[in-house]
């Protein structure tokens, strides 16, 4: 479904991305592991549109997209969820969830993404009238999440979904993007270091330094010494 | 001062201070969706003014009542275009939006100029809304002051249902909100960005054709309703609307006061006075939150 092949980007000078590339298949819950500032969160704006790449091409649904405008990629099914979610801080959670909506594809389906979302976090309803710029940390990660499956996505790349949620809230997110799979949404999703994600994962790819050092299920991840001890953390 | 004074010259005041609600609204909404400060508003200001004189009274003679959504419609588009042919451009330059501020301000010099050349530097007189009075036993008002108050409140009114309930208006608040989390959702940011440009060019045209009968037209006349209306803007607080209405009328309101009791060459000294202040003590604005 997401072809991503020899993707090279360069920030200025630095280069950050190098030869990268990834597989996902439909239905696929795929996750990509890494430290900080290797280059996860910039291959997640390239696919989507954000950045463009330097080299290589990005095949998504049968199309190469990667010199698409992000407006493009939404409109063919393809949302990306930020680290940084990039609420909209003066609308309220209602309003925040309804411009998620805007796609032409998602708007016959406003309602219906509605009751998903709500039925996936309960809370969203609760906070309906509040602004998002009042929600904390754990609230906005919900909403940005939210927001995008308003998007009526048929793939979703998600940036650090669990980052600063507290424990029992991180195994809650995974459970939803994991429901939200199970709905026939694939997902690629990039994690600094977590054993909740690698629970859910079909393919586990490790990025350090811009480039793709392993690539493989689970048990291979668990298998490799190095893997194992730097990136799942255990 | 008696009474019917003191209401006439609140009432003068209240019709001004919609003319420069319109004009901060425009000026809010472009630097809220595009983060650009347009000098050149003040020339869509004049340029609106211009049109609806050489539509009907100056040269072709038109119906004014026909004029005037025609020239709404023609400045909504002047605004459109101005931004995809001058700004759109300049946007992929680093440090663009300097360059677009001091593009903006050399294109208002263009636009007016252009004006003082087609039509020359002497006045020209617009037709008023309605003429004559409505008469309420010895108090008479003029119609075109009522008709003001009005349409500028009117107008404002349904600018914020437009950015509060439908989908583009919602869509040009999210791109002002957050440009990156706009581009996620997967508006199109190009075509906000022009309807920013064209929204504040049909809220100039309104503005100009409430106020020129009262002011006349002249090729400079956009510059300072542009210059007060960003006093009223810098005081009220960036992107505050309430404290846009507020500073909007009680600067109109003082501005009036103030021309009937020490001439009418103090308005902008005024303007310009509280605008240092503002910028001293309370650089956010009264109400200001950003």
């Amino acid at each position: 479904m997401l072809k991503v092949e020899n993707i090279n980007f360069l920030y200025g000078e630095v280069q950050v991305l190098t030869d990268v590339s990834i597989n996902v298949e439909e239905g696929e819950f795929v996750a990509i592991f890494g430290p900080n500032g290797h280059g996860k969160s910039t291959l997640l704006k390239v696919i989507c549109g954000l950045l463009k790449p330097v080299s290589g091409s990005i095949h998504y649904d049968g199309r190469v997209i990667s010199r698409l405008s992000t407006q493009a990629i939404v409109d063919m099914g393809l949302v990306y969820i930020p680290e940084d979610r990039n609420l909209f801080p003066e609308m309220t959670v209602a309003d925040n969830l309804r411009m998620g909506a805007y796609a032409k594809h998602a708007r016959p389906k406003i309602k219906e993404n509605l009751e998903l979302v709500y039925q996936l976090f309960p809370k969203l309803k609760e906070l309906n009238n509040r602004t998002a710029s009042g929600l904390s940390g754990g609230e906005a990660r919900m909403l940005a999440i939210g927001r995008g499956l308003m998007s009526n996505p048929k793939f979703l790349a998600i940036d650090e979904p669990s980052f600063g949620l507290a424990p029992n809230l991180r195994v809650d997110v995974f459970k939803s993007i994991e429901e939200i799979r199970k709905r026939g949404t694939s997902i690629l999703l990039v994690e600094q270091s977590t054993t909740i994600a690698s629970d859910y994962a079909h393919h586990i790819y490790v990025i350090e330094d811009g480039k793709i050092v392993f690539k493989g299920s689970k048990e291979e991840a668990y298998n490799n010494g190095k893997i194992r001890k730097i990136f799942l953390g255990l | 001062m008696d009474l019917e004074t003191f209401i006439n010259l609140f009432l003068a005041g209240l019709t001004l201070g919609t003319v420069y609600l319109l004009m901060a609204m425009g000026l809010t909404l472009v630097y809220g969706v595009t983060k650009v400060f347009n000098y050149a508003q003040g020339s869509f200001f004049t340029w609106g003014g211009y049109l609806a004189w050489s539509l009907s009274v100056g040269i072709l003679g038109w119906n004014y009542y026909l004029v005037i959504p025609i020239t709404l419609v023609a400045m909504f588009i002047f605004g459109m275009v101005f931004e995809k042919a001058i700004v759109l451009p300049l946007r992929r330059l680093p440090g663009w939006d300097f360059t677009v501020i001091i593009v903006t301000l050399g294109c208002s010099l263009a636009l007016d100029n252009l004006i003082l050349v087609v039509f020359g530097p002497l006045s020209k007189t617009v037709p008023h809304l309605l003429e004559g009075t409505f008469n309420f036993g010895k108090y008479a008002i003029a119609k075109h002051d009522v008709i003001m108050l009005v349409i500028g409140i009117l107008v404002f009114i349904i600018l914020q249902l437009f950015l509060s309930k439908t989908w583009t208006g919602m869509a040009l608040r999210a791109v002002s909100q957050d440009n990156v989390g706009a581009k996620i959702v997967g508006l199109p940011l190009n075509t906000m960005y022009s309807m920013a440009f064209g929204i504040a060019g049909l809220l100039s045209a309104v503005a100009v054709i409430l106020l020129a009968p009262r002011t006349l037209l002249y090729p400079l006349v956009g510059w300072t309703t542009l210059l007060k209306a960003f006093v009223v803007m810098v005081l009220g607080g960036l992107g505050n609307i309430k404290g846009t209405v507020i500073a909007a009328f009680a600067l109109s309101i003082a501005e009036i006061y103030s021309a009937f009791f020490l001439g009418g060459i103090w308005a902008m000294p005024l303007f310009l006075a509280v605008l240092v202040i503002i910028l001293v003590f309370k650089p956010k604005g009264l109400f200001g939150s950003w």
